[in-house]
């Protein structure tokens, strides 16, 4: 049966109510020449935006008796930020299409009947029994079963990690039916969300759909482990319980991220830099290593070394996903405020190896070069931290790492990457930083590894929160420590010289950044740690939890003797 | 006007001294190490097993791997729940900590429904110093029980470079809710699928 319509009628429904809308179907059905032995359904469902429209002019086809295709689109707002970089700029609002979703044909009772993936248009098609009463819905999931395979999905953390979705009406299949467009509104209104924020979830997935592809495209091949996305509109800035939504900012653990939504506040859902930075961490937990301890951070803080590479790496990741360098951050009221920084700039307030500012520049603008490369070609970064010389080096993950391993599998790439090293104050060196001499300000911070050797002279280092507590540098020293022999080793740190208080040392010991043992106990001035360890290389990492745990008004400074010794 | 809050008998609270102790539900997750292939072998990697002084408390004070986004270098010195028991004017003081040594840092504060800030500063701001201590006095007329969340938006410009964050002061007014009522009642589908949160769609239906 092939029919051509040329009626176009539109109403919305809310206004019309039921009779409208069994009006538009006999017009619908008349136009087709004549119409169904089964009658049309009524629509009972409560849908907040319904219309009708015959503006199609292309052929049904029924592909057999009893049986219809009914296709659609799947859309989205999405809200840019003002030209300026700050704040979400609503006027811009566009469509786009909700792309690799997936979406369920349902029955009246619920039951799935039909499952479906939308392609990158946000197109989607089944094939349903005719005149079958079915909804449509797009499900805040992005799952891909074909290698590799992965498995998206945003839920709410303040209602059960339940998952979001967006359903269409319950409508009877026919011909009159079979194109169902389902689109996910902002719910602006012009002076702040009057409505469900029903892009919200679409928006946050597409952005990772973004990184996903690319990472693909870079020559991934393993699956992706699977990530809940945790997005509330209650999600603020406040520490707390999460299942308050008292989230304290968008961050990332190792079981999900989770995104603020606080309208006036902060949103996140719209700062695709953001939630690629987040997705950034899961990634290096996925298919590299990062040993990053975590914690607050901010583009001129001086960092520990392990949180500077991540963060650096996660700002950096975000605008090479993205192809923007300019990372925005809206917030405040009506999401007017904010900032941003670009990812690119080399003149830095703060530069070295301590500064994640400097390692997104030297990581960006690497991506972006064509000197002994493609540009803009990920390949080339994704190589490095996906592969075993990185993710199994000795060493903490640092700029350093990355460029010895860059230096060993690509000396032509490396030529330029050293340039870009140079000019943030980073050293050519190797994963161990030996001979740097940035210091950020704090001699103590130097040599980045001391040598501990069994009965060898004991190593001064020096635990401060100078430049901030917990992840700031020079919190932790690190040591590297030889062992000869497999046997039973101490690890003993006393506290030397003069400091104010009293010290409160924790040592840690690490194989390849995996945390072998630790020792965090209460003594005063000292801590020692005895364990069994085979022959190789480790690596000791002593702080202060004064420095650690004090908040940035006292001031603490605490020196140690460290020595090992054999037991037997 | 103040007098007649005295008269109605001022409780002064400061943050940091009346804790609550609300938390009780769902805690931040604490990450497992992250395993990389080792071609090495080491001892089994444990918890502090062997370690030679008595523990501080069964958390790992190393590993709190929240991996946050960017902002700018301010927190809350204490960022327990602030309480109080009934209704009333209260008198809060929060403190900002910043590492930042230099710039200036501008603080801009609200309340959500339920609570209003009667102290005619809202705004405050402050030339960033080492070690620095920044003090918010707010009183607050407190009307509803619950849960509020004084909202600091901050802004702190240093150079060229303006960042700024979001912080929220928890308020808990009377006794916290035993369990938070869903805004939106998760629906279970058939044959005990996975509850999902239902949002409506702009639908368009058309004939092909």
């Amino acid at each position: 049966m092939r029919i051509k319509i040329t009626t176009t009628v539109t109403f919305p429904v809310a206004i019309y109510g039921v009779r409208a809308l069994l009006l538009c179907y006999c017009m619908l059905l008349l136009a087709c020449g004549g119409g169904s032995s089964n009658p049309a359904p009524k629509n009972n469902q409560p849908v907040s935006s319904l219309s009708f429209s015959s503006e199609s002019s292309s052929a049904v086809s029924s592909l057999a008796a009893g049986v219809i295709t009914l296709s659609g689109t799947v859309t989205y707002d999405f809200i840019p930020h003002n030209d300026n970089q700050v704040g979400l700029n609503y006027s811009a609002s566009m469509k786009k299409a909700g792309r690799g979703l997936v979406i369920e044909l349902l029955d009246a009772s619920n039951r799935v009947v039909a499952t479906t993936n939308s392609d990158n248009l946000g197109n989607y098609s089944f094939s349903v029994e005719y005149n079958k009463l079915v909804k449509v819905r797009a499900k805040a999931q992005l799952l891909r079963t074909q290698l590799p395979t992965w498995n998206f999905r945003v839920t709410d953390n303040t209602s059960a990690n339940s998952l979001y979705v967006m359903d269409g009406s319950l409508t009877a299949a026919t011909e009159t039916t079979a194109i169902r467009d389902l689109h996910a509104a902002s719910g602006w209104s012009g002076t702040g969300y009057t409505q469900p924020r029903v892009a919200a979830p679409f928006a946050i997935l597409d952005s990772v759909l973004i990184g996903a592809d690319k990472v693909v495209a870079a020559g991934n091949n393993s699956n992706f482990p699977a990530l809940e996305l945790r997005w509330s509109t209650d999600n603020k800035a406040a520490d707390g319980e999460l299942t308050l939504g008292e989230i304290g900012t968008s961050f990332y653990s190792d079981s999900a991220i989770y995104i603020l939504g606080d309208e006036n506040n902060d949103t996140d859902e719209y700062d695709r830099h953001v939630i690629l930075h987040e997705w950034g961490h899961y990634l290096e937990r996925a298919f590299s290593r990062s040993d990053s301890i975590g914690g607050n951070h901010m583009y001129d803080d001086k960092l520990d070394i392990r949180v500077a590479m991540s963060e650096g790496f996660a700002n950096a990741f975000s605008a090479m996903m993205l192809d923007d360098p300019d990372y925005r951050d809206a917030s405040g009221v009506r999401q007017a405020e904010g900032f941003f920084n670009n990812i690119s700039q080399k003149n830095n307030d703060v530069r070295g190896w301590y500064s994640e500012a400097s390692v997104q520049s030297v990581l960006y603008n690497f991506y972006i070069s064509s000197s002994g490369k493609s540009e803009r070609n990920f390949a080339d970064i994704f190589s490095i931290v996906n592969s075993e010389e990185y993710a199994a080096n000795i060493a903490m993950t640092s700029i350093f790492v990355f460029a010895d391993v860059l230096r060993n599998v690509n000396q032509t790439q490396a030529a330029y990457f050293n340039d870009l090293l140079l000019e943030q104050n980073i050293s050519i060196t190797n994963a161990f930083a030996e001979g740097e001499s940035n210091s950020g300000g704090y001699s103590g911070s130097l040599p980045l590894y001391s040598n501990l050797s069994v009965h060898g002279t004991p190593v001064n280092v020096c635990s401060t929160n100078w430049f901030g507590s917990f992840n700031k540098l020079a919190v932790a020293q690190f040591l590297l420590f030889d062992v000869p022999n497999a046997a039973n080793y101490r690890i003993v740190a006393q506290k030397s010289g003069a400091d104010s208080g009293e010290a409160d040392p924790d040592i840690y010991l690490y194989s390849r950044g995996v945390l072998l043992d630790y020792a965090e106990g209460t003594a005063v001035d000292q801590e020692s740690l005895s364990l069994s360890l085979q022959a190789g290389t480790y690596v000791v990492e002593l702080v202060d939890d004064r420095a650690r745990s004090f908040d940035d008004s006292e001031k603490i400074t605490a020196c140690f003797e460290v020595r090992a010794e054999l037991i037997n | 006007m103040l007098n007649t809050f005295f008269v109605r008998g001022i409780k002064i609270f400061f943050a940091g001294v009346m804790l609550s102790g609300l938390h009780a539900c769902e805690s931040r997750p604490d990450p497992a190490a992250t395993v990389v292939p080792s071609t090495e072998v080491v001892s089994e990697a444990k918890a502090g097993s062997d370690t030679d002084s008595p523990a501080k408390n069964g958390e790992l004070a190393h590993e709190k791997k929240l991996h946050s986004k960017p902002g700018a270098a301010v927190s809350l010195k204490n960022s327990q729940p602030l309480y109080a028991a009934a209704p009333g004017i209260y008198e809060y003081e929060l403190q900002l900590l910043s590492s930042s040594q230099s710039g200036k840092m501008a603080v801009v504060a609200s309340i959500d429904d339920g609570v209003t800030i009667i102290s005619p500063k809202q705004e405050f701001e402050f030339v960033l110093q080492e070690g620095g201590e920044y003090l918010l006095p707010l009183t607050l007329n407190i009307s509803a029980e619950g849960r509020h969340y004084i909202q600091l938006h901050v802004s702190i410009a240093a150079g060229e470079q303006i960042s700024t964050r979001v912080i929220a002061a928890i308020l808990q007014v009377g006794e916290p809710a035993v369990k938070k009522a869903q805004k939106t009642s998760p629906e279970t589908s058939a044959e005990g699928e996975e509850a999902v949160i239902s949002l409506p769609a702009q639908e368009t239906i058309s004939p092909r």
